[in-house]
């Protein structure tokens, strides 16, 4: 059984020998065709979204990403063999070029913002059809905003960006920026002003993530 | 600075969130005999849990610095 972490160029630096990934397995690379697989192998392995072993398989991910454009694979990747890695590999290579081309030298970046102050959540109590609605009007109103203050000025500095329709409740705003590696200090700047001037939004800025959002095609 | 110390270990939280967001929601699928071992409704809940459970520290240094908060809405 193999556990796939990412996929890069094949001229990009090894990994150092220590690097564990799941269940401290080595890992290891195959190469095909100008691309490269980072996997490695295991007898049995049932993944778990646990922090912990999310966290193993984005370790590996930030060790590639360290060395050179990377595409990373959703965690839970298994297949059969080695052999099944490598013809998914030849399957979708143009594409994986193309993708690993768009996120050299850039990085992603997240925005969340919460409310920042104790305005009403979705209260657990007894509430008429019509406050329900209202209330339910309310929230889209403050996540239009949000989207309005602070994506929409911080999307122009980005390559691109994708906006989560419904941020995880209590966030207003939950948005991804592919970001050229040297504005990063100028987005978070910005971020923060922003933050700053809107003051009922908490606004964190979390990164350089592994470009998740931005390693298919069909992203943004 | 108390609110550097309070805002620090909800940061944390959120980029959690945001791992799992990206980890287990995003990121290049191959098909075929890709397993998945997760419904996205664990995921979904997962994540939704961690948010809630870091409100309180996400709100604490604002609601210490807000003096009015916006009732108007």
């Amino acid at each position: 059984m193999i556990y796939a972490y990412g996929i890069c160029a094949a001229t990009a630096p090894p990994l150092p020998p220590t690097c564990r990934g799941l269940g401290g397995a080595r890992v290891g690379v195959l190469q095909r065709d100008g691309l490269a697989a980072v996997y490695s192998r295991h007898r049995t392995l049932r993944p778990e979204p646990t922090p912990a072993e999310v966290l193993a398989h984005e370790r590996i991910v930030e060790a590639v990403m360290a060395r050179g454009p990377v595409l990373p694979l959703r965690f839970g990747t298994q297949l059969a063999t080695e052999e099944r890695l490598a013809t998914a590999l030849e399957e979708r290579r143009e594409e994986l070029l193309r993708t690993l081309a768009r996120v050299r030298d850039r990085v992603e970046l997240g925005v969340r913002a919460l409310p920042a102050v104790g305005t009403p959540q979705r209260a657990g109590g007894e509430r008429s059809g019509r406050a329900y609605l209202l209330a339910r009007a309310a929230e889209q109103q403050r996540r239009d905003r949000a989207v309005h203050d602070l994506h929409a000025p911080l999307a122009q500095l980005a390559a691109a960006s994708v906006v989560q329709a419904l941020p995880a409740p209590p966030a207003l705003l939950a948005a991804a920026y592919l970001v050229d590696a040297e504005r990063v200090a100028a987005f978070r700047a910005h971020a923060a002003a922003l933050g700053a001037e809107h003051g009922e939004l908490h606004v964190v800025v979390t990164g350089p993530w592994p470009p998740y959002n931005f390693a298919t095609e069909g992203d943004a | 600075m108390s609110d550097e110390r309070q805002r620090l270990p909800s940061q944390r939280e959120v980029a959690l969130v945001e791992l799992l967001d990206r980890a287990l929601g995003a990121g290049v699928v191959i098909a075929g005999d890709v397993t998945l071992t997760l419904a996205d409704i664990d995921l979904v809940d997962l994540s939704l849990r961690l948010v809630v459970g870091s409100v309180p520290t996400l709100r604490g240094p604002a609601e210490q610095r807000a003096q009015d908060p916006e009732g108007a809405s």
